[in-house]
Order: structure tokens, then C-alpha cells, then sequence
């Protein structure tokens, strides 16, 4: 995939991840609170952290690529009375340091706040070793753990926010930095623990998480002019503690669910929005979207969206089958002279 | 007979650059009045051995219409001996076709105009007057989806072979402030390249430029592209890969018809 | 400064205090890993009656140094100094391990007043300590960080990789001591997972090494007095000791790192401990 004329370097990529723009927002929130510091394990260019380590070099540690060390350290300072901010790869923060998050750091229920980076499929030229497919549901399982995907650039600054102000561990996943803008402002009421409605509709609801949320969102719209469909999208941000209300409203008023996200189908969002409405005992139509339990095959990452099922195309496609419609096709290939 | 390049060249030529030209007189009021009531066909044709390569201009009453082909009875045909110099021709550089209908004076003088005007295309250094910017970025990324999928109808190799393997996708071009925009769809081997803001779903990719200004100085390859994503001068919206292999294409297109 | 002979006497009879409590915690929590609580009891008691500016009244003390038992299986050697020190009453010893109760084989910084961080999977103390270490300077805080390791715990990565942070990071208001008794479940350390050498290793991290005799309380005084003084670089105190200390069916054995006493072995163990004292 050759393409002229454009040299550049990973610092360049720090500049170009445009969308990521929580590294600003930390930043901010640093200034006015001193307890603030951050840590990562040699990827601070590759997440926004980077920001943070440039405007306040002494409250910046990095571990080098040591990441149990780095969650080690994150506790023990908690311990002293900060707040770190710890970020680097989804896979190595909820795998590598698995036992770290859970035994340091959740088990003494510590004011470490994890940003988990490249998460899902989003860094899917690297391949299965840096792809992570698992996190939600090794996250979820962790008793006090907040996990948070959240699904834009915008909401991530939300989300960092709120994980300061909220007393205990928080595991944020995001993606690389390119996402599209969900939202266009930070005001639209993000809180942990409540799904943002995108649309109201009533003849089917989408629960989405991450990239599958924008994808999701923009589906329902074309699905409401050329299929004439109601479809309710809710934005789950908040995995754990999940909005058990929004779910429950969803099966009452529309009595279908279908869930997109960027992870195995087992244990993560799907799972944990099944969860509530088996729990319930109410008859509701549910399908899961995601890694079928299988590590996904190397790709750019929106043609693995596509893929595996929760590009904007695959998610109109799904509506439809569930809804019993056939796809419809636009078919002027002329072009405009 | 004419290579693939070539062929791939007329095909940005006679399919993408030359229609532009309906646009010209479309933004060009003042010129389009003086083309009232013309009536007549200007065609251009390439010899080639593995059958002729050309296109016409035709005006109905002033209201002017470009066409792939070649016409019954043009007016005026300018013939070149192979494709690679009518290329040259359309290019801009020194090549000399034959005329036959030089007594249509008025028509002749009309269409050549036109070629003049939409020279602008070529300028390798932006132009003084704001309308003329203007004018410029707009045909410029007119141009530059109409000659992807040209080429990828015509069957160009890179661009065919990513447009096969395209799920349904848009890619959009805007210059924010203006009214200037245009998109290019894909799926499955199929493309369509349209003109203003594609609405029915949010571009795959999107290169939006903050101003004409912005727009020319990375068109003209004058401003360093790491500078311009810094600067915000051009942001390039969605999957960045996918906006390099586009950014490809667009440099495939102005080069072969340079 | 070497210890007064007052000092010296009163650790000597607070160690063989303590070993005894430690054989009767063991006895009342149905088993529990002897061998390693009986190796580093000197250097617990020095800690705890010399060095460690704590109050045992106000474990939340912000100011307090912080101790990092990071060998957290020794467990039932800790609990007895935690108790001494009135940390909580004497009596909850009698239901280590019992269902309810505060203390268990590895010591719960939730539930237990005066534990600092909840170790016991190995290699963990070690990285909690650098980050406590760092914590205290970024807020300029002058209370320093003890961790207490084992040798075998020494085989995980994230101890060499925090031993390098520390180095990196210059950070010498920590002490590290390591329990080196060369037993670990299966077997001696180095039949096992060679360690040696192993001062080489610390001093090849970037760290400076005191290597001493674990059971010498004047060796310990010196050593954790020039730790707690050196700033050019971390401080790791290598203290040889023999595992299961003073209980001679006990010593040297890598059998004794876990075990349970009945009352008979209890009379016994506490015979050689008193013996052990008399002649010292």
C-alpha cells in the first residue's frame, strides 16, 4: 500500500492522531490538580499521554517497557496520595498486567485511572499480539472495576474527567486516535453508568460501544430514510457498571436488541447487556455482534469492522436481517459530468 | 498503437478534464453569454491503429455538452497523429494537430477559448485573482474523483483492483467556507464521482480544506503535507491509510495529465 | 553506629519473643509458612523497634515510613510484631486463618491495621514500593519505604523490572532488604533457579549492595543506617539467614518453608528457640 509523497515519523503520528484529544484535557485537569501524575511504558508518543509528559516532566514516569512494574508503581503511588494516569496498549495493560490491575490495584480499590490504547481491532496491521480482543471481559470480572469504551475522541476527554472525580480504579479503552467524531461537543451528559440514546426508535434497539457506536449510529440513520425503520441507538459507554434501565427500557419498548462491539463475543458487551435481560425473565429478541471466538485476522481496521460485522454497512445489513428485509441497492454508476 | 499510460492519460482527458469545461462556462457567466446561441460540434480524435480515441464539444443554442466519442459530422475535428500528442495537446505542450473547418471561425475561436480557460488546471503556481482561485479549486476537485473512476472504469490496474475490493464507501473533497465540494463512491468494482456534498451517509474519508488558499497550496504540492495536517490547513477525516491510498490516486490522476 | 549492649539485649529477647509467638501463631492457624517467618525476624525486629517511625495508634499516620512486606507469606511471622506493637489485640493471633477472621496466610492490607500493601503473589512489593518512594518525593514528603523481600521471590521479571525503574529514577529513599535464606518450596534457590550471583545482579541493575548476616542485629543497624543515608543510587541490604531459625528440626530445610506444628512440636520448637537465646 504505497502512497507518494508522504514520508513521516512516529513523532509525526503524535501529531497527525488528531482526534485524540483528551491528552489536552489532561492536561487541564493536571493544572488544577496537583495529585495528578502519569505513567506508561515506553508508548507515551503513541498515546495522548504524551501531551501530559511534555507540560509536567516530573509528575511523568515511564516505565520503559515494563508494564507490571508500571501498574506496580501506579499502586504505589495511589498509595501516597496521587492519582496516576497509566497508559499503554489495551493488551498488555489488561493482559500483560493482569494480576497487577486486579491484586495492586483493584483489590485495594486504588485512584488508578487506566488509559488502555489501540484496543479491539484498531491496530489491526500489527496482528493478533497487539490487537485485544479479551479486555472488556477481563476488565468486567475484576471486582471494583470501572470499564469505560468510549466512543469518540470527545467522549474520551469526558470519560478522563469523570474517571478523576470517581473514587476508585477506572479502565478507559480507546482506539488510535483516528476515530471520527461521534459528538460535536463535551456537553451532552456523560456520566458512568449511563448510556447515551443517540436516537430514540421503536422498532429495534442497537447497543454499541467504541467505533461500533459512531458506525451504529450513522446505520440508523440510513436505515430511517431508505427503510423507513425506527431504530433506537444507545451508545453504552459504560460496560461495568452497565445501564441495567436503558436495557430494560430497550427490551420493554422495542423488544429487540442487537449489540455491535470490537471484542470477542464472549464476555463483553453482548455478554454483559444478555446478562440483564435473561436476569429480567422478559421475552426479547437479542443477537450479538463481534469477534466470532477467534483472533482476528491482520487488516486495516475498518475493513476488519467490516469484517467482522460492525461497519456502518454490516450494521445496516444485520438491522435488516433481523428486521426480515431484503438489502436494497442504489445502482446509478454513472458519474457526474 | 498507444501504450496503456496513454490510453489511461486520454481517458483523464477526454473523460474528466474536458467536461470540465461545461463547468467553466457555468462560473463564468460573462463568458458563457458571449457562447449564447452557438450551434456546432468541435471534435478532437487521436489516430490509432487499434481504432480512433476521441471526444467532442457540442454546443445546442449555447448550452454546451461534452461527449466521449466520435461525432457523425463534427463541425470542426482537430486530428492528431497518435494519442501520446494529443495528450501533449491537452497537456498543455507543444503539439500541432490538423484542423479541417477552419472556415467555422466563430466556433473555432469559441472552443479554443474554452481550451485556453481550462488550461488553468495545468497552472503549476496559483493564480492572482480571487475568482480565478476559486475557479481553479473547484475544477481541480471536480477533476480528481471524475478521473478515479474513470480510471477505474477504463480498467487501471491499482485503481480498479482497490475499487474491487471496496466495500460501500464514500470519498469526499470540500474546501470549508465555499460551496465547493465533491465525492467519490465505491463498491465492488463499481464508482461514481459526483459534484457537491455526498449526503447520503457521513464519507469514509473526507479531505476538507480550511480555505482556497489552503486547498492550493497542497494541490500545487506547494506546502509540506506534515506542516498542513499540523496547521489544520487540510484534515483529513476517517481512516488514515485509506486517506494516503486516495492521496495515491490523486497524484496518479495529475500526473498523467501533466 | 553499633547498638548499645541495652539495645542489643532488648532486640534478643524481642526476636525470641517473637519466634515464639510466630510458633504459636502457626499452630493456632493449623500451618503456616514457618521456615521464611522464622529467617527474617531479626530484621523485622530491628525495623519495628528501632528504625520505623510509625504509630501503631494511627496506622493512617500520612507521614508514617511505609513497610512493604513484599515476601507476604510470611504472614504469620509479621502478624506477631503487628500485634506486639499494638496494631491490633494479641488474642485475634488465636484465629489466624479461622473463617471471619482479620488475619490470613498472607496478610490483608484491607482488613489488617498497619499493613500497607496486600502482597503475597511474589514480585509484586517491589514495584509498589518504587511507586510509594516516588509518590513521597514528588510531594516532598520525608518518610522512607521498606520492602522486605525473598530471595526466591527474586526470580520474577517485575522485581528487575521495578530494580530498574529504581535505578533510573535514582530512587534512594527506599530500603530494600532481601530475606536471603536459599530455600524456596522445591528446593534450595540456586538447585532451583540459580540466583547467584546475586549481589552482582543488584549491583549490574545499578544498585548498591550490603550484603550482611541476616542474624546479626549490629550488621543490620549498620547496613539499614548507611541505606536510609546513601542518595547517589537505590540501597538493596542482602541479608544471609538460615531458614526456620532457631527451630533446629526446622533449619536449613526447604521442607519448613510451609508446615503445620502439633502441641508436641510446638514444646519442642520453643525449647530450641529459648536455647538458641541462652547461648547467645
Amino acid at each position: 500500500m504505497a502512497a507518494d509523497g508522504l514520508t513521516y515519523t512516529i513523532v509525526d503520528t503524535a501529531n497527525m492522531s488528531t482526534a485524540e484529544i483528551y491528552g489536552k484535557v489532561l492536561c487541564d485537569l493536571a493544572e488544577k490538580h496537583n495529585d495528578i501524575v502519569g505513567l506508561s511504558a515506553d508508548l507515551a508518543k503513541s498515546t495522548k499521554i504524551g501531551q501530559f509528559a511534555a507540560k509536567f516532566p516530573n509528575r511523568f514516569f515511564n516505565a520503559g517497557i515494563a508494564e507490571q512494574n508500571m501498574f506496580g508503581m501506579a499502586a504505589g503511588l495511589a498509595k501516597s496520595g496521587l492519582t496516576p494516569f497509566v497508559s499503554t496498549f489495551a493488551v498488555f495493560a489488561s493482559l500483560r498486567a493482569a494480576e497487577q490491575v486486579r491484586t495492586d490495584i483493584c483489590y485495594p480499590n486504588l485512584n488508578v485511572k487506566i488509559i488502555a490504547t489501540h484496543a479491539g481491532t484498531s491496530f489491526g496491521q500489527a496482528g493478533t499480539t497487539h490487537h485485544c480482543t479479551e479486555d472488556l471481559a477481563v476488565m468486567r470480572s475484576f471486582a471494583n472495576m470501572v470499564v469505560i469504551a468510549p466512543a469518540d475522541g470527545i467522549e474520551t476527554a469526558n470519560a478522563v474527567i469523570a474517571a478523576y472525580e470517581h473514587k476508585g480504579p477506572v479502565y478507559i479503552r480507546i482506539n488510535r486516535g483516528f476515530d471520527p467524531f461521534l459528538y460535536e461537543k463535551t456537553d451532552y451528559g456523560f456520566q458512568i453508568g449511563k448510556a447515551v440514546q443517540l436516537r430514540d426508535g421503536t422498532d429495534i434497539t442497537i447497543i454499541a460501544c467504541g467505533a461500533a457506536a459512531y458506525n451504529a449510529y450513522h446505520a440508523a440513520g440510513i436505515l430511517e430514510k431508505e427503510d423507513g425503520l425506527s431504530v433506537r441507538v444507545l451508545n453504552m459507554h459504560t460496560i461495568k457498571p452497565i445501564d441495567e434501565e436503558a436495557i430494560m427500557k430497550a427490551v420493554m419498548e422495542t423488544r429487540r436488541i442487537v449489540t455491535f462491539e470490537d471484542h470477542n463475543i464472549y464476555g463483553g458487551l453482548g455478554s454483559a447487556v444478555a446478562e440483564v435481560i435473561v436476569k429480567s425473565g422478559k421475552a426479547c429478541a437479542f443477537e450479538s455482534v463481534g469477534i466470532p471466538d477467534e483472533f482476528a485476522i491482520i487488516g486495516l481496521p475498518e475493513d476488519l469492522q467490516n469484517y467482522y460485522g460492525f461497519d456502518q454497512n454490516k450494521i445496516i445489513e444485520k438491522v435488516r436481517q433481523i428486521m426480515g428485509k431484503d438489502f436494497e441497492q442504489t445502482e446509478d454508476w454513472e458519474d457526474e459530468v | 498503437m498507444a501504450t496503456q499510460n496513454e490510453l489511461f492519460a486520454s481517458t483523464i482527458f477526454l473523460k474528466a478534464a474536458l467536461p470540465l469545461t461545461k463547468v467553466i462556462l457555468e462560473y463564468r457567466p460573462k463568458m458563457a453569454a458571449k457562447y449564447k446561441g452557438l450551434n456546432g460540434v468541435v471534435q478532437f480524435v487521436a489516430k490509432d491503429d487499434a481504432g480512433d480515441i476521441g471526444g467532442y464539444l457540442q454546443f445546442t443554442d449555447g448550452v454546451l455538452d461534452v461527449k466521449y466519442g466520435i461525432h457523425e459530422k463534427p463541425d470542426i475535428v482537430f486530428t492528431f497523429k497518435d494519442v501520446k500528442t494529443m495528450n501533449a495537446f491537452f497537456a498543455g505542450k507543444p503539439a500541432v494537430p490538423s484542423i479541417k473547418g477552419l472556415t467555422k471561425l466563430k466556433l473555432l475561436m469559441k472552443a479554443v477559448n474554452l481550451l485556453l480557460a481550462l488550461k488553468i488546471i495545468g497552472r503549476k503556481t496559483p493564480p492572482k485573482k480571487p475568482e480565478d482561485k476559486e475557479l481553479m479549486v473547484r475544477l481541480m476537485l471536480y477533476l480528481l474523483p471524475l478521473g478515479i473512476s474513470q480510471l477505474n472504469k477504463a480498467g487501471h490496474p491499482e485503481i480498479s483492483k482497490f475499487c474491487q475490493k471496496s466495500p460501500d464507501r464514500t470519498f469526499a473533497w470540500s474546501v470549508t467556507g465555499t460551496d465547493i465540494a465533491s465525492y467519490l463512491r465505491m463498491k465492488a468494482g463499481n464508482s461514481k464521482a459526483g459534484r457537491g456534498k455526498y449526503t447520503r451517509s457521513k464519507p469514509f474519508v473526507e479531505f476538507k480544506f480550511d480555505s482556497i488558499d489552503g486547498a492550493l497550496g497542497i494541490l500545487l504540492q506547494t506546502t509540506d503535507m506534515i506542516e498542513a495536517s499540523i496547521n489544520r490547513i487540510l484534515v483529513i477525516e476517517g481512516s488514515p491509510e485509506y486517506g494516503k491510498e486516495i492521496g495515491s490516486f490523486m497524484n496518479m490522476v495529475g500526473q498523467l495529465a501533466s | 553506629m553499633p547498638l548499645s549492649n541495652e539495645e542489643l539485649q532488648k532486640f534478643k529477647e524481642k526476636a525470641c519473643q517473637i519466634r515464639k509467638d510466630t510458633i504459636d501463631t502457626v499452630y493456632w492457624a493449623g500451618g503456616g509458612h514457618v521456615g521464611g517467618s522464622l529467617s527474617f525476624t531479626e530484621i523485622m525486629v530491628i525495623l519495628y523497634y528501632k528504625y520505623l517511625r510509625i504509630d501503631p495508634k494511627n496506622p493512617q499516620w500520612p507521614d508514617r515510613d511505609r513497610v512493604v512486606v513484599s515476601k507476604g507469606h510470611a504472614g504469620v511471622g509479621y502478624a506477631p510484631i503487628l500485634a506486639d506493637k499494638g496494631y491490633f489485640p494479641k488474642e485475634l493471633l488465636k484465629e489466624y486463618n479461622h473463617t471471619g477472621s482479620i488475619l490470613g496466610m498472607h496478610l490483608d492490607g484491607n482488613k489488617v491495621p498497619g499493613v500497607d500493601a496486600s502482597t503475597g503473589s511474589l514480585g509484586h512489593g517491589l514495584p509498589i514500593s518504587v511507586g510509594l518512594a516516588l509518590g513521597a518525593r514528588l510531594q516532598n514528603k520525608s518518610w522512607l519505604t521498606y520492602c522486605i523481600m525473598g530471595d526466591g521471590e527474586c526470580d520474577e521479571g517485575s522485581v528487575w523490572e521495578a530494580a530498574m525503574a529504581a535505578a533510573h529514577y535514582k530512587v534512594t529513599n527506599l530500603i530494600t532488604i532481601v530475606d536471603r535464606n536459599r530455600m524456596m518450596i522445591d528446593g534450595p534457590t540456586e538447585e532451583v533457579m540459580r540466583l547467584e550471583p546475586f549481589a552482582d545482579k543488584w549491583k549490574a541493575f545499578g544498585w548498591i549492595v550490603k550484603e550482611v548476616d541476616g542474624h546479626d542485629f549490629n550488621a543490620l543497624a549498620d547496613a539499614i543506617e548507611y541505606a536510609q543515608k546513601e542518595d547517589k543510587a537505590p540501597v538493596v541490604i542482602i541479608a544471609h539467614t538460615i531458614k526456620g531459625k532457631c527451630v533446629d528440626f526446622m533449619e536449613d530445610k526447604y521442607e519448613w518453608h510451609y508446615g503445620g506444628l502439633d502441641s508436641e512440636k510446638v514444646e519442642l520448637a520453643k525449647a530450641c528457640i529459648d536455647k538458641h537465646y541462652c547461648e547467645m
